[in-house]
């Protein structure tokens, strides 16, 4: 648990298909932080899409709690507070985006007042041409589409958002889009959740993200800077009179410095830090044992990396 | 809680008017053929057909809301068409099921009730003109029988709109063609005796038929005949029973199924 009173938390979900033939989750526990921007990631059919369907209360798990903003998550006061961007909207083609939108404002319980600003602040946010705002959807291209897509998550002013595929069928200046509303949402304190594909957006935008194969949670990476903050460092150390107490410094030392020894043997070892303090402090705590560290290397893991080993597996 | 959703009754009935073809259709044989057929009567001082009874009557309000209200609720937000995938965003709103179900229902009960009760006034205008006696309690009551047929059919159509289950499906669709045919066989084609043989078996088979979809039809669909309740010496509960029953089991039965459904994309 990273915080008291986190937005989002997950225990022991369970999901499955077509009579319990297809395991689409398997036993997910996760909690995310107010205003935290937590991205999604994982093969097609890891279970992504299902987790988004429970934390919104639309998919009902076969077992296990979904907690948002401390209620069930299938509650009406939970979604009031919550916009969702699905990936695959179907738009009534015969309405206008400010229909569209007017529609939606008033679906997130909005009135007449303050309707109006609501729908042109959004179209605004988005930057869906003007000539364009006033025209039926059938004539819009995949992007526009997208575009309205983005408003009508925020035209009702969400304190969560669950984006799936946000950035798909947009151009670049699109995705420039989406990365100012996920960046309005950080200043904002809005929570989000980013299911994606596109791993540069993701390590660009999120703050940690979770690798979800075969409906689990096989490891959740924390990021600073567009780079996973946790990684593995690469220590070299010479010829040691530590013969016999090698292996209990080097566990003393990681412990100590919160790191996590990977790999050990006479001349290296590899360890997993939370950050470059946490790399210093290992470093220091190894040679304040007796180890002549001779070199030191961050093996800086990126999101693609999580993919290959799997891979590799 | 809220009941009804002003912007989903809204949506609906904006797009209930969308299609030119669906509105001429409408057009001509909610108006034009009424019209000219009470027309053609008053003209030449014959009593009105079958056909013109059952198209200023509950089937009328039936073709009305089948052409115009068909996949308004089930296949997406306010319009049928392509595919089941707006319903999760709608749902993923502060929206409850039953809410969405009643205000489909309204807004389904205005269009049928409405377009109906605008046809029967215009008909009876015309008999008016032509010099037959009509009562304001007779337009009353005409009006709240089209009304009152909306709301049944309509609730009729919601729970099959809402669910999905095939098997329910067809038995939607054959209880109303059987109730079709109950409306529409004009009994006078089963009245005349036969000698026997075949022609007898045919006339068998048919009164069986028209009987049976009968019995259906004040199963699936009761009719509340307005003016008679009203003008009746004696009060009846029973139809109003028999009515709000049905009326209530339908709602609450499409209420029902789309608070059990998955309303999400992929799920099968």
């Amino acid at each position: 648990m990273r915080s008291e009173n986190p937005v989002i938390v997950v225990e022991n979900l369970a999901k499955s298909y077509s009579t319990g033939t297809v395991v689409a989750l398997d036993g997910i526990s996760m909690s995310v932080d107010e205003g935290e921007i937590f991205g999604l990631i994982g093969p097609n059919g890891a279970g992504k899409t299902t987790l988004i369907g429970c934390l919104l209360g639309l998919l009902r798990p076969d077992s296990g709690r979904v907690r948002i903003f401390g209620k069930d998550a299938d509650l009406l006061s939970v979604r009031a507070l919550t916009g969702y961007l699905p990936e695959r909207t179907e738009f009534e083609h015969w309405m206008t985006a400010r229909q569209f939108l007017e529609y939606h404002w008033g679906l997130s319980g909005g009135g007449r007042r303050g309707m109006k600003e609501a729908v042109e602040e959004a179209l605004e946010l988005v930057e869906l041409a003007e000539s364009a705002r006033s025209r039926k959807l059938r004539t819009y291209s995949r992007g526009m589409l997208q575009r309205l897509n983005l408003a009508q998550l925020v035209i009702g002013k969400p304190r969560l958002a669950l984006l799936d595929e946000p950035t798909l069928g947009l151009d670049p200046t699109g995705v420039a889009v989406v990365r100012k509303i996920i960046s309005r949402m950080r200043e904002d304190g809005v929570t989000a959740i980013i299911n994606s594909h596109q791993l540069d957006e993701v390590e660009r935008l999120c703050d940690r993200v979770a690798y979800l194969r075969n409906g689990k949670i096989v490891q959740v990476e924390t990021i600073k800077g567009g780079t996973i903050t946790d990684y593995v460092i690469f220590v070299r150390w010479g010829e040691c009179s530590l013969n016999g107490t090698l292996l209990p410094s080097v566990q003393e030392a990681a412990l100590s410095s919160v790191a996590e020894v990977k790999e050990c043997n006479r001349e290296w070892g590899r360890f997993r830090v939370k950050d470059h303090s946490g790399a210093s402090r290992l470093l220091a705590e190894l040679i304040e044992r007796g180890l002549p560290v001779e070199e030191a290397v961050p093996e800086r893991l990126r999101l693609e990396q999580l993919f290959e080993s799997e891979k590799k597996a | 809680m809220k009941i009804i959703n002003k912007t989903i009754v809204k949506f609906t009935l904006m797009s209930a008017c969308l299609d030119p073809l669906k509105l001429l259709y409408v057009a001509l044989l909610g108006f034009v053929m009424p019209i000219g057929m009470k027309i053609a009567s008053m003209l030449h001082g014959a009593s009105d057909s079958q056909t013109f009874e059952m198209l200023t009557g509950k089937v009328g309000v039936a073709f009305i809301l089948m052409v115009l209200c068909l996949g308004l609720a089930g296949n997406s937000s306010t319009q049928s068409g392509r595919g089941g995938e707006y319903l999760p965003l709608i749902f993923s709103r502060p929206l409850s099921k039953a809410e969405y179900v009643f205000s489909k229902w309204i807004a389904i009960v205005l269009i049928g009730g409405g377009l109906a009760a605008i046809q029967n006034v215009m008909v009876a205008a015309i008999g008016f003109v032509f010099g037959e006696t009509i009562t304001i309690q007779a337009i009353v009551s005409m009006v709240l029988e089209r009304f009152l047929d909306a709301a049944l059919i309509a609730a009729a159509m919601l729970l099959t709109m809402l669910n999905r289950h095939p098997g329910f499906q067809i038995v939607a669709i054959l209880g109303f063609y059987i109730w079709l045919a109950g409306q529409t066989i004009p009994p006078v084609s089963v009245a005349g005796m036969a000698s026997g043989g075949i022609e007898s078996l045919s006339i068998e088979a048919t009164k069986l038929m028209l009987s049976a979809s009968q019995y259906i039809s004040y199963l699936i669909l009761p009719t509340l005949n307005v003016y008679d309740l009203m003008t009746a010496s004696s009060f009846a509960a029973l139809p109003y029973l028999s009515y709000a029953s049905t009326l209530a089991l339908y709602l609450l039965l499409a209420i029902a199924v789309t608070g059990r459904r998955e309303f999400f994309y992929g799920t099968k």
